[in-house]
């Protein structure tokens, strides 16, 4: 099967915070349509690979990245990190989801028109046309279409996280940056929100990072395993699909 | 981006008004304080008679009140803060904690004046009976209330620390069957001892700088102290005492030196407390 | 004695340490405030506030008030509102930049200058506000006095480190997930500041306020030095001198010549301790109702 043209590129990516390398010459490409996930110890760099791609270790004091991150765009490749492309249109572009549902609090429709008023600079009734079809996108609209007026505090830590997830989908990314979105939800809210990433899939091109190697195996087209900072190992699916493979393979890697 | 720009220059001027208007205090009072260099004022600022109208302006025995009245107050308010904040973190049960802990938040916010006016209906007499002489008025008195005063910020520097230690310790050393008395002597406290150099120096300041207490209750006589029934005065109230009698322009000189100390020794504790990794403000 | 009695004894000691300690402290506040109360209770009515002077008079300023607190309650709360209404912007401005905007550097060295002002003693800040004025009348304003405007001046001077230290402190306690969520989406740190980071740290900026609203209420020394008299009557403008309620308790505590004063002293310390009181329950509600949220 060949390869379609992939939609990003980081091509020896190095991250210090402090002098400390955190990340040491990362590379890696991802697709239109694929899901790939980023597996490793703790403290092994995944969550710092994750904010390379839209820039946010840059909010951290004493960050410093090297090497090439660009993502193609309307059929043109843009350089993330170029002094012309806006910090703001780059992560429009890549939107990202936390491991903990960070709702504000604010009511169920505010969260989501709040950032495409303030970011996409939309007028209120436009965003407001945009609500019902966020929260359709990740099946949250027949649960909460009563009671959008309604503080999104009240809603299950499933649903919040789906929540953010809309709030992101609104935004129209490009590619979406999963940052262990599952971790902090039980096992219902987890199969749900799981489900719906396979369906997501095909628009948009994902990129996450996971602690469980079952979802690992349920979700992922190709996996990159990252240890102390070094990418040490690329699988595809086939090859981790054999569950007596990957346990070795775990092994040898953890 | 325009907007950014000027928005982010304006909260850094606001941020600045602190450190502009530390400084401002700094050069006024130094200006204020040079002629004495100039005339050799200096030496009659640092001696031990305050006779203003015989020219003699001497701030030492403030000086020794001040220093008196502020370690003996923090003499007293440490080992009581010290079981207090223990009492409240490891020995009281569920309701009894919250309502201590809250109690000595509110301590916090009870007004300086209260304590000293209290304090002259309540301690003063009390004085006046057990010492048999004297006023009333006295280094002990002012001690007792400035104990209360400063009592809370200790006890709630001290806690915090306390509690961080607590969190990591408390399971180890009950599963090795540990009382909790012992477990406070024997692993709590020696955990905290820098939160609590850090908690009795924030008291220091805080005894050193206050006012209302000793002007109120401590006699405010210019001279050392021979005992704790003897009356003595602060260098914050003799500012209070100097300015507020709206005496000559000589006397002020005095009073600008006595800012003066007071500015550079809570400059000293700041420096001391940020060695120890805390800041003074909450 | 074995080691085992030892031991047991020094639990013992410690244990009744601990609870004495805690036993004597409250019962020199609970002391403190039912004296206030036994002796003070009394004296709450119209009569203490407005004297003989009819209530509707006094509040409109149509007569004056002559034995009564309202001009130093009056002067109290109009310093409380001056002093808040200069340092509550600038204090909570400066607090945002520090913990959004500042470099670590700056950070530390504007830090510095806050912890240096919030340990000036009061009356330090005090000698400060009179000692412009001695400099203002050597050089370009002769007539220049002490005044209900360098009192408020000087008094945002004393709350404004608390301010900037608990906005800051609130805006960095946030958690990090919600710090990143505004640059996730493409905000601006402006963007992110107004409608992300202080809308969740409100309720602690507010109780911040709060409780410098309460410091500036109860401060005595500041005001000594610059304006506060005995007798003052309504400041009519900011260049008069002024009463307040900590410096009536403090004058009639030194100077009262009859019981009918020393009564008024004890309403006056009263009214002080319930409305620094209500400050502080409200400001420690909020603070209360906002970890309960974020500790969810």
């Amino acid at each position: 099967m060949a390869l379609p043209e992939p939609i990003l590129e980081m091509r020896d990516v190095t991250v210090r915070f402090d002098e400390k390398i955190v990340l040491d010459r990362i590379n890696l490409r991802l697709g239109p349509g694929e899901l790939v996930m980023v597996v490793g110890p703790s403290g092994s760099g995944k969550t710092t690979l994750l904010r390379a791609v839209n820039r946010l270790n840059e909010e951290y004091p004493g960050s410093a990245t090297h090497g090439l991150v660009r993502v193609r765009l309307g059929g043109h490749w843009l350089d993330c990190y170029a002094e012309n492309f806006p910090l703001t249109d780059l992560r429009l572009r890549v939107g990202m989801v936390f491991q903990n549902p960070n709702v504000l609090p604010f009511s169920i429709q505010k969260n989501l028109t709040l950032p495409l008023c303030v970011a996409l600079g939309m007028s209120k009734v436009e965003a407001a046309q945009r609500v019902q079809r966020a929260l359709e996108d990740v099946w949250l609209w027949e649960e909460v279409k009563d009671r959008l007026r309604h503080s999104a505090l009240t809603l299950s830590g499933g649903q919040q996280q789906r929540l953010c997830l809309a709030r992101v989908l609104a935004l129209d990314p490009a590619i979406l940056l999963l940052d262990e979105p599952t971790a902090s939800l039980d096992f219902k809210a987890t199969r749900k929100i799981e489900a719906l990433f396979q369906s997501l899939k095909e628009r948009y091109a994902i990129l996450a990072v996971t602690h469980s190697l079952s979802q690992m195996r349920r979700l992922a087209d190709r996996v990159l395993i990252l240890r102390g900072g070094h990418l040490v190992s690329e699988l595809s699916r086939a090859e981790f699909q054999n569950q007596a493979n990957c346990l070795e393979i775990m092994e040898e890697f953890f | 981006m325009f907007f950014e720009i000027w928005i982010r220059r304006l909260l850094c001027a606001a941020a600045m008004v602190s450190t502009a208007a530390a400084l401002c205090i700094l050069l006024v009072l130094i200006t204020l304080v040079l002629p004495l260099f100039a005339h050799g004022g200096l030496a009659t600022v640092l001696a031990w008679q305050w006779l203003p109208f015989n020219g003699k302006f001497g701030i030492l025995p403030m000086v020794v009140g001040s220093l008196w009245l502020s370690l003996g107050a923090l003499a007293a308010a440490t080992p009581l803060a010290v079981g207090l904040a223990c009492f409240v973190q490891v020995l009281a049960p569920g309701r009894v904690k919250s309502l201590c802990l809250a109690l000595v938040h509110y301590m916090t916010s009870i007004p300086t004046v209260i304590y000293g006016f209290v304090s002259i209906f309540l301690l003063v007499p009390l004085m006046r009976q057990w010492f048999e002489r004297g006023t009333g008025f006295s280094l002990l008195t002012a001690m007792l209330a400035l104990t209360l005063l400063i009592l809370p910020t200790i006890v709630l520097v001290f806690h915090a620390t306390l509690r961080e230690a607590d969190r990591t310790a408390r399971a180890t050393c009950a599963a090795l069957g540990f009382s909790k008395p012992s477990y406070i002597r024997h692993v709590l406290l020696p955990l905290s001892r820098r939160g609590l150099l850090a908690a009795v120096i924030l008291g220091f300041g805080r005894a050193v700088g206050d006012t209302l207490i000793s002007l109120m209750l401590a006699g405010n006589a210019p001279m050392v102290p021979g005992s704790p029934a003897d009356a003595i005065r602060t260098l914050t109230a003799h500012i209070a005492l100097v300015v507020a009698t709206d005496s000559q322009s000589t006397f002020y000189h005095s009073v600008f030196a006595s800012g003066l100390i007071l500015f550079l020794i809570m400059a000293l504790i700041n420096l001391a407390l940020r060695r120890l990794g805390r800041s003074f403000a909450p | 004695m074995t080691a085992t009695q030892k031991h047991s004894l020094a639990d013992t000691a410690t244990t009744a340490f601990c609870w004495s300690a805690a036993a004597l402290t409250g019962v020199a506040v609970l002391a403190v405030m039912g004296f206030l109360i036994f002796r003070g209770a009394g004296t709450l009515g119209l009569e203490l506030f407005f004297g003989q002077t009819p209530w509707w008079d006094a509040l409109t300023g149509a007569r004056p008030v002559f034995d009564g607190l309202w001009s130093a309650l009056a002067g109290t709360l109009i310093l409380v509102v001056l002093s808040c209404l200069m340092a509550v912007p600038v204090g909570i401005a400066g607090g945002v930049y520090l913990s959004v905007y500042a470099s670590r550097r700056y950070q530390s060295m504007t830090g510095f200058a806050v912890d240096l002002m919030a340990g000036i003693p009061s009356i330090v800040m005090g000698l400060f506000g009179f000692s412009m004025i001695v400099v203002l009348r050597h050089a370009l304003f002769p007539h220049a006095k002490t005044c209900l405007l360098l009192a408020a001046v000087c008094i945002a001077l004393l709350i404004l480190p608390y301010l900037v230290r608990t906005t800051q402190n609130a805006l960095s306690g946030l958690p990090e997930h919600l710090r990143l969520l505004g640059p996730s989406l493409g905000f601006s740190t402006w963007q992110n500041t107004r409608h992300v980071l202080l809308p969740s740290a409100g309720r602690g900026i507010l109780s911040g306020v709060i409780l410098a609203m309460g410091r500036a209420a109860e401060d005595t020394a500041v005001i000594l030095l610059t304006g506060v008299v005995a007798q003052a009557f309504l400041p009519r403008s900011l260049w008069d001198k002024f009463e307040a309620l900590p410096f009536r308790i403090y004058y009639l505590a030194a100077e009262h010549r009859s019981v009918a004063e020393l009564d008024q002293a004890f309403g006056a310390a009263l009214v002080l301790l319930m409305l620094t009181g209500a400050l502080f329950c409200l400001a420690f509600l909020i603070q209360r109702t906002m970890e309960h949220r974020w500790k969810k």
